[in-house]
């Protein structure tokens, strides 16, 4: 299966661009499993680059590589200058720049949105609270639901779950941001208030990779779409080439499935 | 409408009627209830009666006769029943209460081991959780009472000192403890104002914490102003440096022992009415004396091999000189005895120089053809300048050893004849040396402060001073302790296993480092999984602590079946036990409820 497999295609982000993420000859293993092949792929800041592919093709696997939770095997990962090693300051560096929105939101239960947000700028960049709770107010404001502060994630909605998630890796001001399907888990009429946050983001020119299977974000702001399946990156192209004239089979038969 | 002037209530026949077959069917069960208590009660009543056994609790006064070894507070055999069975309760919480905070040390720290990254570290928490769940709880107080702590400390009359002022020995250990003196009682309003400011204190920072700019620590300013007000009351109240009214020592030098009373009649005697003074402190002084003991063969693997005396409770910070001499020198002479100290001048060993280098070689103790050690052999020991501080004991009472008058014993004449340990008195020896002085000791009442340091002393069979666990309590602490704890660290790895992984990857996204992911988000939400269950684990340990008798510890269940078999009271002893044992129950599920309270998580 592996020898059968074609030739790993390059994504490489347009030469006019100032690269902040570039990941060279990616290859990472969970036990014999060969979860991701040869990946090169690289950002330029303010690109926004969308991942699509079947459902256990690595694109969780490569997004999680970026900020080494989880580890790869071979090849190089580079994020803003730091190259991600074995050295835990390289990688307390690189997660600082990096913020991350999983699925099932992952809020602290615990502490309250407020706190939940601040939790980190307290205690990673060492901001006073006051400061961190009004970077914190701010970016609710920003998501829509400034009202929310005092409240429990139990007692929000899944679609302001996902915005707190948001606001709360945006307070770290992160470089980039990476998305690992945001809306998969929520209910359909609340998608597009998640979104449209997403939209706004990505409009003010933040770096995002986003894993996703919305193609009409993909059309709004997406640079480019990257599709993966068995842990290659099948074909790469603007969100244009994807609806009209997609190369490679398997790209057609899973868009077939999807749109 | 039709359906409008239908009544249901008057409708409905009220047997088929829920709300009526609901309180119907309630007052069915509290009279089948009632019956049933009520044929329970008159049944053992008349059996109790028709048996002669007391069915209430007027023998709780009587003299219990029941002889305790472990004791927190005063008891005799002459005190009546309800304070043995007390002494029995206080025993049950002295093992639950230590037996659940260090259970839960263990627990939190082999659940934490068992997820460890380190394959060593993680196989030896696996190891001990699974070897020790899984055996037997009475195999393990078995285990450490007969196989573990009688058999492996050494003798009391030879314990195991460690740095400290620590003694282990096959009676138990004992350490130095701070006791509460007659000064106490001027500190207590000082600790209760420490403890209201320290409480403000606390509400105050919070409030503070939920204002400020950084992250305010709420404890440690709260804490240092309860430390130094508990200090600056402590030193007010050591102030007054007066004894109370008629505090008296009554102390007889050749016994070595005596009692701190207060004379209240003001007769300057001790009168039966003159209460005994605990943990007053004194400071016995000896101008010169002289002390005996023998030496003594000690048994090792069943074969006669040392010859070693010990001059109980004497230490040489207590003497300004003292002098280690036999007690019939021109026998030694003879036979050529040495004596080598272990530590001077209290141990030692008799030897016989055989290779002649002048020092003692192990094995010259004993005899080269007999392998026998020098038992028996008398030694005299002159002190000079002895001078002891002690803290008499709960009873008021101060121990040293029992001292004779100088020269008595080495007088040549009347050696043989006279008691090693009688006082100046004797006409014989008054006849034969003229220089013999009358003993005399000098026993000053020091003042004390509110708490005062009792040492630990061994004379020769047992403990005085201080804080002693004996090995019963120790043997069933160390098996309920390590049998709870890897229950609780099965319980504690569960917590935070159950915790969602996404939990620690968003907090470590954060760029939180592994110890802030696990203290301030994995650790906070485990805690709230683990409490109910760990509660649980703690109302076992304290249930298990009735299987005290296979280590021969007095606790309630031991006492209560001791009583039991006396009084034949067997249905109010059960009741007083269920009862006991429920109180604990609710305390611990009060407890449970608040924590569980605060901890809830908000749910929309
Ligand atoms: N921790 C892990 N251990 C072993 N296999 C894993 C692990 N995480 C993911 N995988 C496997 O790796 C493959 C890729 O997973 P993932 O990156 O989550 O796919 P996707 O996000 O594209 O659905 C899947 O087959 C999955 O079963
Ligand atoms: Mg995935």
């Amino acid at each position: 299966m592996p020898d059968t497999a074609p030739a790993a295609v390059r994504a490489d982000a347009p030469t006019d661009g100032q690269p902040i993420i570039e990941i060279e000859g990616l290859n990472k293993w969970f036990g014999e499993f060969h979860v991701l092949r040869d990946i090169s792929l690289s950002v330029n800041k303010g690109e926004v680059v969308v991942v699509i592919g079947p459902s256990g093709s690595g694109k969780s696997t490569l997004i999680r590589c970026i900020n080494h939770l989880e580890e790869h095997q071979q090849g190089r990962i580079v994020v803003d200058g730091t190259e991600l090693t074995d050295d835990v300051r390289n990688i307390d560096q690189v997660r600082r720049e990096t913020g991350m929105v999983f699925q099932s939101f992952n809020l602290f239960p615990h502490l309250t949105v407020l706190e939940n947000i601040t939790l980190a700028p307290i205690r990673v960049r060492k901001w006073k609270k006051s400061k961190a709770e009004e970077r914190a107010r701010f970016f609710l404001d920003k998501v829509g639901i400034p009202e929310q502060a005092l409240k429990f994630p139990g007692q929000l909605s899944g679609g302001q779950q996902q915005r707190v998630a948001i606001a709360r890796a945006l307070t770290m001001g992160p470089k980039v941001m990476l998305f690992d399907e945001p809306t998969s888990a929520l209910d359909p009429e609340v998608i597009g208030e998640v979104l449209e946050v997403m939209v706004a983001l990505a409009q003010e020119g933040m770096t995002m990779i986003v894993v996703t299977h919305e193609m009409g974000f993909a059309r709004e702001v997406g640079d480019r779409v990257i599709f993966m399946d068995q842990g290659q990156i099948v074909e790469v192209g603007t969100p244009e080439h994807f609806f009209l004239a997609p190369r490679e089979e398997r790209t057609k038969a899973f868009l077939s499935k999807i749109l | 409408m039709a359906l409008a002037d239908r009544d249901p209530v008057l409708r409905i026949p009220f047997w088929r009627n829920v709300k009526t077959i609901g309180i119907l069917a309630q007052i069915v069960f509290v009279a089948v209830i009632a019956l049933g208590v009520f044929v329970l009660v008159t049944n053992t009543l008349n059996a109790l009666g028709r048996a002669n056994l007391p069915a209430d609790f007027s023998w709780l006064g009587s003299r219990a006769g029941i002889p305790i070894a472990e004791t927190p507070i005063p008891y005799t055999p002459n005190d009546p029943y309800w304070r043995a069975l007390l002494i029995g309760f206080l025993n049950t919480l002295k093992i639950a209460g230590i037996g659940v905070i260090l259970a839960s040390l263990i627990g939190i720290a082999v659940g934490v081991m068992r997820l460890a990254s380190n394959w060593l570290v993680r196989s030896i928490a696996t190891v001990y959780i699974e070897l020790l769940r899984n055996i037997p709880l009475a195999v393990q107080i078995v285990f450490w009472y007969t196989a573990v702590l009688l058999p492996i400390p050494p003798r009391i009359n030879n314990p195991i000192e460690i740095p400290g002022g620590l003694y282990l020995s096959n009676v138990g250990l004992a350490f130095p403890f701070l006791y509460p003196t007659y000064r106490f009682g001027a500190w207590v309003p000082w600790l209760v104002l420490a403890v209201v400011v320290a409480v403000v204190g606390v509400v105050w920072r919070r409030r503070l914490a939920q204002r400020s700019e950084r992250p305010v620590r709420v404890w440690p300013l709260p804490l240092v102003a309860l430390a130094a007000i508990a200090a600056g009351g402590y030193y007010v109240a050591s102030l007054d440096r007066t004894l109370p009214d008629g505090l008296a020592v009554d102390f007889t030098i050749d016994r070595g022992r005596g009692v701190v009373y207060r004379d209240l009649d003001g007769n300057g005697v001790r009168g039966p009415r003159d209460p005994l003074m605990p943990f007053a402190s004194t400071i016995v002084r000896i101008a010169e004396a002289e002390l005996t003991a023998s030496t003594q063969n000690i048994t090792e693997s069943g074969q006669l091999v040392r010859s070693t005396f010990r001059f109980p409770m004497i230490l040489e910070r207590n003497v300004e000189a003292a002098v280690v001499d036999f007690g019939d020198p021109e026998e030694a002479a003879e036979r050529g005895f040495a004596i080598h100290f272990t530590r001077f001048p209290s141990r030692g060993v008799v030897y016989v120089d055989r290779d002649g280098d002048g020092e003692f070689t192990p094995g010259e103790e004993s005899d080269a053809e007999t392998g026998i050690g020098y038992g028996g052999v008398r030694l005299v020991m002159t002190v000079v300048g002895y001078e002891r501080h002690i803290v008499a004991d709960r009873d008021g009472q101060v121990r040293t050893p029992a001292f004779s008058p100088s020269g008595t014993v080495r007088s040549a004449e009347v050696a043989p004849a006279l008691n090693p340990f009688s006082v100046f008195g004797g006409a014989a020896a008054a006849e034969s040396r003229d220089d013999i002085v009358p003993l005399e000791a000098d026993v000053e009442l020091l003042p004390a402060g509110p708490l005062v340091l009792s040492r630990v002393h061994v004379p020769v069979s047992s403990y005085e001073g201080g804080m002693r666990l004996t090995v019963n309590y120790l043997a069933l602490l160390l098996a309920l302790v390590v049998y709870t704890s890897a229950f609780i660290g099965e319980i504690v790895r569960g917590g935070i296993q159950a915790v969602a992984k996404g939990q620690r990857e968003a907090a470590l996204a954060l760029g939180l480092s592994p110890s802030q992911t696990f203290s301030l988000v994995v650790f906070p939400q485990a805690l709230r999984i683990v409490l109910p269950p760990v509660i649980s684990q703690y109302l076992n340990l304290t249930k298990n602590s009735s299987l005290a008798p296979l280590a021969g510890y007095g606790e309630l269940f031991v006492i209560a079946t001791i009583v039991q078999n006396q009084t034949g009271a067997s249905v109010p002893v059960a009741l007083l036990l269920i009862a006991s044992y429920l109180l604990i129950s609710f305390v611990f599920a009060f407890v449970l409820n608040i924590v569980n309270d605060r901890l809830a998580l908000v749910e929309r």
